[in-house]
């Protein structure tokens, strides 16, 4: 039996007067792809940014390889996404004055790594992921599709155990969105990470081992959810 | 890290490099106001320094001589003047070979000598001798050195006497030293109050220039940093890298002043903050100033950094959440409200209490209104922008509105430097209208403008004899430009009894007629005039006399009207003084003259609170072009997108023309409406009429708030390039 890497218990978040999560569970094993559905609104950002670490579930926890995340100090869980999490988000997440192989080599120096094995370890990923000659280009110079590749370099190079993917696909048409997904997933899957991946798309959902839907807060298995085109996520 | 900073700093491509140079220009700008603010009191202190020995008499505070070594020395100290300038005249008699030499000469001119000013000397050789060189006979031996003149175009001579001619003169004393203290400008604890307060109403403005320069496109920075958190930077980490930015481009900045400082200083000195210009050595830049404000601008510049950190290190979300600004809340106001009621209540204590404790109050009250004011900013903030949107009818008023409403305190920040200075100078321009009013004004002087007189302090006639009172009457009507001589009489009848009473002169009423000074009804009579009103230019107590012949009896003074030339004025003075030197205590005055010494001192508080409005506005004014500069950075792509949607540019520029001018315009009016009205109080308290301060103080606050906006607002011109519609795609 696989042992779940990353697992949510009973986690509750709520912004104010909006619950965003109630009583969410979830467990993830090791080098699964799972994608994470749900329409907007539905509460799975909240849910993959509680998963990350990155906010603090209101009541239940995040056990991460063992470790509960909410017993660990902000520097702890910093380290956490630093050494062991690669993100991929919608946009926004490059840094706009650094070029692309800086980037991507940006991890690796906050972790004091050599700049010559971060930049060794940028140039193999960047090259895996078709970005030969970008290596200077600064983001505003790529096109959406290149810098989502550059987001998806940057989120592997510290060869992470997970990587959480925020609809890395949704401000690109469907020809490069699959292009991006694709190279996530197979990159991924190389080097063992799990991939937590949050899209509305069922096109992009289909490259994961397993979906679950998240509704009104509440976590479901896509199979256990007879009724998903009432929620407008279209046809597998 | 280091190096990960300094490539963010300097590495960042066009927009990172725009965003160095502004800041570096900003910083720059702050340090050469901090060098030249930290130089001024320095400099205050040389001018001090350098007349303390104008105030020499028989009992020196601090003899710069041991007295019990020195002769005594005879002197006799008075003011002259030419074309408006002061010009000070000592006469010097050695009683012995160790009589004190004042500074700025190596020994005492002998009789017929002289010792001038670089600058009088200049002036003796330019104008003909008539108007100034003939009333210093003898000949020029000596220069006076720098270490008697207050300033490079001070008029200083000293004439030397024998003894024997000085003895006994008016206005002649007897000294065995010379007075060593320094002038105090501001001889009270009171005065170095108000120049402690003056001075932070300055100092404030540069420092909020500083901030904002250093905070520019903080957001963008924070989005930046933020992203860094996501993927793992520490905050330690974020920490080091914001202040090391920061830091990076505050010593460029810092240098970039420290450069800025050397090339204005010399022009710095030529002007007159305390009444006369400097020399360049006075705005001399100390070591500890130096090194102050070398290193604390670019650990401001660190601190501001790391203080507009706070909202990144809340999460690593920010990148995709913005932290919700908390609204300015009412409680704002109760600071602002505790110091004006605490004003009110106290002001009644204060001006019946001596002592320090009743300096301490108003130190605090004055502090709790200022430190009231800049909180209540955010909040007025908001309420110019809820204003804004409640009558917006066009798209930018809204959109304006709703950024101030959004943000009041960082639309706030950029300006809350001048509300303190328009605050103090408000009130300093309303007390010293309040002041001037209560002395003679210069409309009331009935005295036409070019009129030389002599003075009429004491009772002693000018001893002439009765020929050569004929002569100089003669002389002066021959001058070019003279068209009035009124000869002023006394006889033993017209003197008081009691030595406090007003002393009447007698002159003809065809003299008065002649300078239109009085409309007497007989020409041919005799009148008398009040002669302490004449003295502060009041003839209107004209009264007929029934002495028959004015023009036998001694004279008393003159007074003689001219066509205002400065040729005529100073030939006037000239021939007066070659004829009467001897014996006068004073010296012919002017009209100009009688108006500055009744309000020079008021004249001066005005024009110095005039100069540091003026100044503070422009300084806000650069704050706002680097505020308006950042926030283009920041929100070119919500703008392009905006453009994108169909607004023009133009329309684009005036959402930042309102959301500059309604916060710098609203904030300032409060100011000055919080300054009139505790000014008010002040007179009220002090039973002194309300006057509204003068014009030059309306056109100072129009000119300064016209002048800031216009800085700022040329922070705009590159809008339409920075907002292009490429902009709006995905960075």
């Amino acid at each position: 039996m696989n042992v779940p890497i990353l697992a949510a218990h009973a986690v509750t978040k709520s912004f104010g007067p909006t619950p965003a999560l109630r009583d969410a569970n979830l467990s993830v094993t090791a080098g699964e792809v799972l994608a994470i559905m749900g329409p907007s609104g539905s509460g799975k950002s909240t849910l993959l940014h509680c998963l990350a670490g990155i906010l603090s579930p209101d009541s239940g926890e995040i056990v991460f390889d063992g470790q509960r995340l909410g017993t660990l100090s902000e520097n702890a869980r910093t380290l956490v996404r630093r050494d062991r999490f690669g993100f991929v988000f919608q946009f926004g997440q490059l840094v706009p004055e650094l070029p692309v192989l800086e980037n991507v080599m940006l991890p690796l120096l906050l972790g004091h790594t050599s700049r010559r094995v971060a930049r060794n370890a940028a140039t193999a990923l960047l090259d895996r992921l078709d970005l030969q000659g970008l290596h200077r280009r600064r983001p505003g110079e790529l096109s959406g599709g290149q810098a989502q590749r550059v987001a998806v370099a940057r989120a592997l190079v510290t060869r992470p155990s997970v990587v959480f993917a925020d609809e890395p696909t949704g401000s690109l048409d469907s020809h490069a969105g699959q292009n991006v997904i694709d190279l996530l997933v197979a990159s991924a899957r190389e080097q063992g990470a799990t991939v937590v991946l949050v899209t509305h798309d069922a096109r992009v959902a289909a490259c994961a081992d397993r979906e679950v839907l998240v509704s009104d807060g509440e976590v479901t298995d896509y199979a256990a959810a007879p009724a998903i085109e009432h929620h407008g996520m279209g046809t597998r | 890290m280091i190096l990960l900073a300094i490539r963010l700093a300097i590495a960042g491509g066009r927009e990172q490099l725009v965003r160095l140079v502004v800041t570096a220009v900003g910083v720059g700008l702050g340090v050469v106001l901090l060098l030249l603010a930290a130089v001024t009191f320095p400099a205050f202190k040389a001018h001090e320094a350098r007349a303390g020995w104008t105030d020499t008499s028989a009992h020196n505070a601090q003899p710069a001589q041991d007295e019990s070594r020195t002769d005594p020395l005879l002197w006799r100290m008075r003011d002259d003047g030419f074309a408006g300038r002061d010009l000070l005249h000592v006469d010097v008699a050695p009683l012995g070979p160790h009589s004190p030499v004042p500074p700025g000469i190596s020994r005492l001119p002998g009789p017929g000598e002289l010792a001038v000013s670089p600058a009088l000397r200049r002036l003796m050789t330019d104008v003909p001798a008539a108007q100034l060189a003939n009333r210093f006979p003898g000949r020029i031996v000596a220069t006076v050195g720098r270490a008697a003149l207050q300033a490079p175009d001070s008029l200083v001579i000293f004439v030397g006497y024998d003894p024997d001619h000085l003895t006994g003169q008016p206005g002649v004393i007897q000294v065995r030293s010379i007075e060593g203290a320094p002038r105090n400008a501001a001889p009270t604890r009171f005065g170095r109050v108000i120049i402690g307060i003056g001075g932070a109403a300055l100092l404030l403005p540069i420092l909020v220039l500083i901030g904002s320069a250093t905070r520019l496109a903080a957001a963008r920075r924070e989005q930046r940093l933020a992203a860094m958190r996501l993927v793992g930077a520490l905050p330690r980490q974020i920490r080091a890298i914001a202040a090391i930015e920061a830091t990076l481009s505050a010593l460029c900045g810092t240098a970039l002043g420290f450069a800025g400082f050397a090339v204005a200083r010399p022009y710095a000195a030529r002007t007159d903050m305390d009444g006369s210009p400097f020399f360049p050595a006075d705005l001399h830049l100390a070591w500890s100033s130096a090194v102050l404000v070398g290193l604390g601008v670019p650990a401001l510049s660190a601190l501001a950094a790391l203080v507009s950190l706070r909202a990144v290190q809340m999460s690593p979300l920010g990148v995709t959440r913005q932290a919700t600004r908390k609204p300015a809340a009412w409680w704002r106001i109760l600071p602002l409200t505790a110091g004006v009621i605490g004003f009110v209540v106290t002001l009644p204590i204060l001006t019946t209490t001596e002592g320090d404790g009743a300096l301490w109050l108003l130190a605090a009250v004055m502090a709790l209104l200022i430190i009231g004011i800049v909180i209540v900013g955010p909040w007025l903030t908001t309420g110019v922008g809820k204003v804004l949107i409640w009558v917006g009818r066009r798209a930018p008023t809204t959109l304006a509105g709703h950024r101030l409403t959004a943000d009041p305190s960082g639309s706030f920040r950029s300006i809350s430097g001048l509300v303190l200075a328009v605050f103090l100078v408000t009130l300093i321009s309303a007390l010293s209208a309040a002041t001037l009013a209560r002395l003679p004004d210069p409309g009331r002087i009935v005295l036409p403008a070019g009129t030389v007189g002599t003075e009429f302090g004491d009772q002693h006639a000018v001893p002439l004899s009765a020929e050569r009172t004929s002569a100089l009457i003669a002389q002066l009507h021959a001058i070019a430009g003279v068209t009035a001589v009124v000869d002023l009489r006394t006889s033993a009848s017209s003197l008081p009894a009691n030595r406090n009473d007003p002393v009447r002169v007698l002159t003809r009423c065809a003299n008065l007629r002649a300078a239109a000074l009085a409309d007497c009804p007989d020409p041919a009579g005799t009148v008398s005039v009040d002669a302490r009103g004449l003295a502060s230019g009041d003839v209107r107590d004209v009264r007929t006399d029934a002495t028959a012949r004015a023009d036998s009896l001694p004279m008393l003074g003159l007074l003689v009207t001219t066509d205002a030339s400065v040729s005529a004025i100073e030939s006037v003075r000239t021939a007066i003084e070659s004829a009467t030197t001897d014996d006068a205590p004073t010296l012919p005055w002017t009209t100009t003259e009688l108006k500055g010494l009744n309000n020079r001192q008021v004249d001066r508080i005005t024009s110095i609170a005039n100069s540091i409005l003026l100044v503070t506005l422009v300084i806000a004014g650069f704050s706002l072009a680097v505020s308006v500069t950042g926030g283009l950075v920041e929100r070119k792509r919500p703008f392009a997108l905006l453009r994108l949607a169909g607004m023009r540019s133009r329309e684009l520029s005036r959402v930042l023309i309102v959301e500059t001018a309604a916060p710098l315009i609203g904030i300032a009016g409060t100011s000055v409406m919080l300054g009139l009205a505790v000014a008010a109080d002040v007179l009220r308290v002090n039973h002194m009429p309300w006057v509204p301060p003068g014009a030059s103080y309306w056109w100072t606050l129009a000119a300064g708030l016209t002048t800031a906006l216009a800085v700022a607002l040329a922070a705009t011109i590159p809008l339409r390039r920075i907002t292009s519609l490429e902009t709006a795609r995905f960075e």
